[in-house]
């Protein structure tokens, strides 16, 4: 299927593989960048992630302007601003972000600070409103497999203050450089590695659905998924694995430019609400939603799902598959792997097991109904839609 | 463009009398900040379509820009704005296919889309809507009561 118009861009370039860290040396030099700030987190530091990074530069002509920890959980505009104090104050002309999701939003928020050199990223707020004014050479090196941040065109920024989440699109805000390396993601806990591959996994289907899909993103999602049936079992069973680790942060990357350019819908819109009300880490969200939602837009998307039965549970199920059953037997497939990492690793597999309480569900459809995604899924849902979607997934 | 400035006075009025008469519009404008303007843009050289909220309700503010609107919706160009304002294609594939881009929250833009939607339900006839809406909403009441207030309300 060829859509009417799309725009699609992924202008990423993708280092995956033994020893990747060595190369960013030479990716800062190819970028012209001589003295990054390394963004990340204490606990990564802890751990020795980050002097694994910063031990690859030995001997290379780089000088580290400054390492920055100090990033919580949730991107903040404080912590933006703070990042870029020390970001001019040392003199740095370049980032290196090491970490998840947060720290890849703080990293695009400092870019939006530094490059259009403003102290007030609020204006910045919205869609293609960041136009390229000077080019800050930028480098991710994730830490999780499932955010997909390393390859979007978004970053989410809270502002406590104003009580508000901005929302940052530009394809502006790509990374130059994306550094897959198996080191980094091989102490990510059992549990952890099993929610953030539930995340890739629900980027790639819903970027297989949604209202911008394309020949491209398609390509995508599909390889994403593929990878995920093969390894995600693997590394959420033997953490150690480099070959699964590897295999997972490249599909996560892969599921990150599907949705980046295909968007998200229903799955995250009620995702977003359940961490933004309950507090369920978002992957966990992901893990329980997609089965249910998928069944509620099956009769507009049946189709496409059928399509996904043969990268989520290989060919000879989607063989022995008839044709008509095939959608649903893509979402009883999710079921099934939520439920497997269930025993494993204690993954819940339903609202109330992730802690949910049954008399916040209706806050939590209120709250989805206001999230952009939802009028980016395909079929149209409204707060008695959502309701039931939440009750069956309670 | 002519035109499209017929419509954006068509959409501006329009806004302004379903507010008074849908409750659900009334209800979404409930939610927008005090004072709250938002404007509406063809690139480069327009038509511009402003509301601005008022004392709690919605007034269309014709073709001024406001001094610092609290969302604004730019059309890259005309020939990616007038499927959209002659029905043939709904905001969100247009938001999709990045026809537009949209300064401010991108939260109170949703309202805006969702509000658009019902106002299409009253001025469009149910052959385009259904063609470029998810799902047709009920309407609660006539689409000739908020014609009549769009022209002389
Ligand atoms: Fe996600």
């Amino acid at each position: 299927m060829i859509p009417d118009y799309y725009e699609f861009q992924n202008s990423v370039k993708i280092l995956s593989g033994k020893n990747a860290l060595e190369n960013i040396p030479f990716e800062l030099y190819n970028l012209q960048a001589s003295r990054p700030i390394v963004l990340t987190n204490e606990m990564l530091e802890k751990i020795g992630l980050v002097q694994t990074v910063i031990k690859s530069f030995a001997e290379q002509e780089i000088s580290i302007g400054a390492v920055y920890t100090d990033i919580p959980a949730d991107s903040s505009v404080e912590v933006v601003n703070e990042a870029a104090r020390v970001f001019r104050e040392q003199n740095c002309d370049s980032i290196i972000a090491i970490g998840g999701g947060s720290v890849i939003d703080t990293a695009k928020g400092l870019s939006i600070v530094i490059t259009q050199d403003t102290d007030d990223i609020m204006k910045y707020m919205g869609s293609e409103i960041i136009t390229r004014k000077k080019h800050l050479p930028f480098i991710v090196v994730p830490t999780t497999a499932g955010t997909g941040s390393e390859t979007t065109l978004v970053a989410v920024i809270a502002n406590p203050k104003r009580k508000v989440k901005m929302e940052f699109l530009s394809y502006n805000l790509l990374p130059d450089v994306a550094v897959l390396d198996p080191r980094m993601t091989t102490t990510l806990p059992p549990r952890l590695t099993a929610s953030t591959g539930m995340d890739a996994l629900s980027h790639a289907v819903e970027g297989y659905t949604c209202l911008q899909k394309n020949p491209l993103s398609d390509a995508y999602a599909f390889a994403a998924i593929n990878l995920i049936r093969e390894y995600l079992d693997r590394a959420v069973e033997n953490g150690k694995d480099e070959k699964a680790r590897l295999a997972m942060a490249n599909a996560s990357m892969l599921a990150g430019a599907a949705f980046s350019n295909s968007m998200v819908g229903l799955v995250h819109a009620i995702g977003h609400a359940c961490g933004g009300v309950s507090q369920v880490p978002h992957g966990d969200a992901m893990g329980i939603l997609l089965p249910w939602c998928m069944e509620y837009n099956m009769d507009k998307l049946g189709e496409l799902y059928a399509q996904l039965l043969l990268p989520l549970a290989g060919a000879d199920v989607y063989a022995a598959t008839p044709a008509e059953n095939r959608g649903q037997k893509a979402a009883d497939t999710i079921r099934q792997m939520t439920a497997k990492f269930n025993k494993i690793c204690g993954l819940p597999v339903n609202l109330q097991q992730a802690g949910v309480k049954k008399e916040d569900l209706a806050r939590i459809a209120k709250t989805a109904l206001n999230d952009g995604a939802v009028i980016i899924n395909p079929k149209e849902s409204e707060y008695e839609d959502i309701l039931a979607i939440l009750n069956k997934a309670y | 463009m002519a035109a499209a400035r017929l419509v954006f006075w068509f959409l501006g009025r329009g806004v302004q009398a379903a507010a008074k008469h849908d409750s659900r519009i009334r209800q979404e404008v409930a939610e927008w900040s005090p004072d709250c303007s938002i404007m509406l843009k063809i690139n480069p050289r327009g038509p511009v379509m402003t509301v601005h909220k008022l004392a709690g309700e919605i007034k269309y503010m014709g073709s001024s820009p406001p001094q610092d609107p609290e969302l604004a919706i730019y059309f890259k160009n005309i020939e990616g704005a007038i499927p959209v304002l002659t029905g043939q294609k709904g905001l969100a594939q247009a938001y999709a296919e990045h026809r537009f881009t949209l300064k401010g929250d991108i939260g109170l833009g949703m309202s805006v889309v969702r509000c658009m939607y019902l106002l299409e339900t009253y001025l469009f006839p149910k052959f385009i809507t259904r063609k470029i809406l998810k799902r047709v909403p009920q309407k609660e009441v006539s689409s000739l009561k908020i014609y009549l207030a769009t022209l002389f309300g």
